[in-house]
């Protein structure tokens, strides 16, 4: 018996004319991994409520078929009775951790569930030492790390030890690296623990080394279920959008390779061996000339209200029409640099300079997208917020004008925001992770645009952890770490420095010896043309 | 805050003893040397448990002189002047008597002694441990104290990001009243739904973790050791002496027209301050030997 049945499920949101799942059928066998991906808006957040029971019994709505979860129809019983067979983590840790104490966290779901003490205790103890939480346990919620709060987040739903665990883009707001330790516990629950895994992941591809089942979700529907090489296969055949370029690679070098995708970097260096012609290597790309100074940091040091200092004697100077990339591991005070050249962060020590004036508050024509895009998106419709019609048409905004923003999916939420802020005419951009929730497809439409708008003179800087977003659009990166500039110089410098945090092509590549950052250059090192 | 302190160590029921008697008692008396007893009491403790309370003691000292100010301007009641102030508006002229400062002084001795008791009892017992105590009887209640106080913070961190990004989109706030709630009034709507769309998050995210499926089990960590049976003797020591003071008629105390007697030296007064002493000498050799942690 599958753990997970869905039987022609259709489903629509309350006062919601469009299905966001329609006739969706399919099973999970109980051990399985399975990856969910899809564009935002493809009912993928819908498909992990349904299996988790949360709809129709949270929400409400018209819902005609069945989900079975180990054989019990989930419209039979409540979310809660199910906690036992089914776990869910939701993106963000913060609305999904309720108590004050780490260890208090960890017993919340054990309590619920009417565990004995003693049973609980020992349940904590193995969680702790599973999850490394040890160090954690007497600490306050409100004070980890959003990758720890995440880690506790899935710590505590493990706890409970369901037999199928659905996670909502757990990733989404951590960095490359503690993203990627989270996708390892995940394979290891399955592997070890035969837990059942359904992970909905907008970098789905990094899961795939993992995944035994890949589900690609299309306006509702499920429109494919496949292993992960004929899943690749059938997304490089139909929409690019979806995959990223370290796969679109493989689809169009025309060396060919008989349909034959790798899911690793060392696979592919195994595909490729013997088929790479040697390219005549350019020297690394030296940063940009700053013809016209625009922003300057001079000694500047910056402190929190409770002492913690978040920037270090950053000094730094950028051009205008630049457009650079702020790198870092999180907490590593990126986020705070943009706030302090919008003129919200006033340094403890040092200058900051926007043209030829001292920054002592915000200013005109400077545009600030943070994280979080609701805190900028105040309007009741989405066409009161974007300035010009230009980027609605972009962004492909034409159906959503006249909705609330935050009747958005993420991903819509995002294009949203997006082009809010490019239609200001601002002189300075700062976005802080403007790809979050959106697919490669509208990536290369932003990527396209920071880089004409760089041609009309505007100054962007750009904090990330999307490493192909950087290749893609970024001539300058900067790197911070602990609130210290520990890097400044091209692109192509920073990735060639760089061993670890680096966009998968240029892992691929740097096995054979070169430094490429983008896909025209991979395809110019297979052809063994001069790479630059 | 916790801090690995001998409060933060206290099974809660023992810290919500202590501060439920100070309150009571700083409530039900007015003599003074009992209410400075409670106010040194309450302030030994935060000071030996090392307590932040730097930005309290500045409010608490704006506050209570505030007190005295007031009853010292416009209490008249009181024999033995001191002064003549000048003449205010609305007050006019009027003495300034010995008894009407003596009054205010334990007024705002009464008002920051309960002050700071709640702040040590926040600075030192965790929300969570409510669960703990009242699990069995008032779970649904307690997990909703929990969460206000939880998400109070994330809350207050939300308006500020807001109200931040918004001025660097040109939002100003305007003068005076009126256009400042005008221009206000977009943040507060946005900050409003923000806030009912966390609620809906999270009532889904606790279903999820099998809240409301019915009865609960309590994972009590919390012991009771014998720091606690300590500390509780301590306390009924005090109950029984502010007991005997009560049936004296020590508690009270004669402000107008003349001061009264303090009623020193009385025993029961003397196991009384004693008594008040006692929780912070525990606290003070808590952190002096070490050694004596593990055995208590």
């Amino acid at each position: 018996m599958p753990i997970l049945a869905i039987e022609n499920l259709t489903y629509c949101y309350p006062e919601s004319p469009v299905p966001a799942l329609r006739n969706v059928n399919l099973q999970v066998a109980e051990g399985e991994f399975v990856v969910v991906a899809g564009a935002s808006g493809s009912g993928k957040s819908t498909l992990a409520r349904a299996s988790a029971g949360l709809i129709p019994h949270f929400y409400g709505g018209s819902f005609t078929g069945r989900v079975l979860l180990a054989g019990r129809d989930t419209t039979g019983c409540c979310p809660a009775e199910l906690a036992e067979t089914v776990g869910m983590v939701f993106q963000d840790p913060d609305n999904q951790l309720f108590m004050t104490r780490v260890e208090n966290e960890l017993a919340f779901g054990l309590e619920n569930i009417n565990l004995p003490p003693e049973q609980i205790r020992l349940r904590l103890a193995e969680t702790c030492f599973a999850f490394g939480l040890q160090d954690l346990l007497g600490k306050e919620v409100g004070h980890l790390s959003s990758g720890q709060k995440q880690r506790l987040a899935l710590a505590a739903v493990c706890a409970m030890r369901p037999r199928l665990l659905v996670l909502d883009e757990p990733t989404a707001q951590l960095d490359p690296v503690r993203a990627g330790e989270t996708i390892a516990i995940l394979a290891r629950l399955q592997r070890e623990h035969g837990m059942t895994i359904v992970l909905i992941e907008k970098r789905w591809e990094h899961c795939l080394p993992y995944a035994e089942r890949v589900l690609l979700m299309e306006g509702g529907r499920l429109a494919l279920a496949a292993p992960p090489r004929a899943a690749l296969r059938h997304m490089c055949g139909s929409s690019l959008a979806l995959v990223g370029p370290f796969y679109q690679l493989f689809e169009r070098w025309e060396g060919g390779l008989n349909g034959e995708f790798p899911l690793t970097v060392n696979e592919g260096r195994r595909l490729l061996q013997g088929r790479v012609k040697a390219p005549a290597m350019a020297p690394p790309v030296p940063a940009p000339s700053q013809a016209e100074k625009f922003v300057e940091l001079q000694k500047f040091w910056y402190a929190y209200p409770d002492g913690t200092e978040a920037l270090r004697d950053v000094s730094l100077t950028i051009g205008r029409g630049e457009l650079v990339a702020v790198l870092g591991e999180n907490a590593a005070g990126k986020s705070t640099l943009l706030r302090v050249l919008c003129g919200l962060g006033l340094p403890a020590r040092g200058k900051v300079r926007l043209g030829d004036e001292a920054l002592s508050g915000p200013v005109p024509g400077v545009g600030y997208l943070p994280q979080q895009v609701l805190d900028y998106l105040v309007a009741e419709r989405v066409r009161d917020e974007i300035a010009a019609g230009e980027w609605i048409e972009r962004f492909g905004l034409e159906s959503f004008l006249d909705r609330h923003p935050r009747d958005l999916s993420a991903g819509e939420r995002q294009r949203a925001a997006l082009a809010a802020v490019l239609s200001r005419q601002a002189k300075l951009l700062l976005l802080d992770e403007p790809t979050c929730g959106l697919d490669y497809g509208y990536k290369t439409v932003l990527a396209q645009s920071l880089r004409e708008l760089a041609a009309e003179g505007v100054t962007t800087l750009v904090v990330t952890h999307d490493l192909e977003f950087v290749a893609a659009a970024a001539e300058r990166v900067i790197f911070l770490s602990q609130g210290r500039l520990v890097f400044d110089g091209s692109t192509q410098e920073a990735f060639a420095q760089a061993g670890m945090v680096t966009p998968q092509l240029t892992r691929l590549f740097a096995g054979f010896g070169f430094v490429v950052t983008d896909l025209t250059q991979a395809m110019a090192a297979l052809r063994g043309d001069e790479v630059n | 805050m916790t801090k690995k302190t001998f409060l933060a160590d206290l099974h809660p029921v023992s810290s919500l003893g202590y501060v439920g008697m100070v309150c009571g008692l700083s409530l039900v008396t007015d003599n003074p040397l009992l209410q400075m007893g409670l106010f040194f009491s309450v302030l030994g403790l935060a000071f030996t448990n090392r307590l932040p309370i730097g930005s309290w003691l500045r409010f608490g000292t704006y506050t209570g002189l505030m007190v005295i100010l007031i009853n010292v301007l416009v209490n008249y009641n009181g024999q033995t002047v001191l002064c003549y102030r000048p003449a205010l508006p609305l007050l006019g002229a009027g003495p300034i008597t010995l008894e009407a400062l003596v009054f205010g002084l334990v007024m705002a001795l009464r008002l920051l002694t309960i002050m700071l008791a709640f702040h040590v009892y926040s600075q030192t017992v965790v929300a969570d441990d409510l669960l703990a105590v009242f699990g069995r009887g008032a779970s649904r209640l307690a997990v909703t104290i929990i969460l206000a106080l939880r998400f109070f913070p994330i809350m207050a961190n939300e308006a500020t990001r807001l109200w931040e990004v918004q001025r660097t989109r040109g939002w100003a706030e305007g003068r005076g009243f009126v256009q400042r709630l005008r221009a206000r009034w977009p943040l507060l709507q946005a900050l409003l739904v923000a806030a009912l769309e966390r609620s809906w998050q999270v009532g889904e995210a606790m279903q999820a973790r099998g809240f409301g499926a019915g009865r609960r089990s309590c994972y009590l960590p919390l012991t009771v050791r014998p720091r606690d049976w300590l500390w509780r003797i301590i306390l009924m020591v005090s109950l029984a002496a502010a007991v005997y003071l009560g049936w004296q008629g020590q508690l009270s105390y004669q402000f107008f027209p003349y001061l009264g007697r303090t009623g020193w030296p009385n025993p029961g007064l003397m196991l009384m301050l004693l008594g008040l002493a006692g929780p912070v000498l525990v606290s003070w050799w808590w952190n002096r030997c070490p050694s004596w942690r593990s055995k208590i």
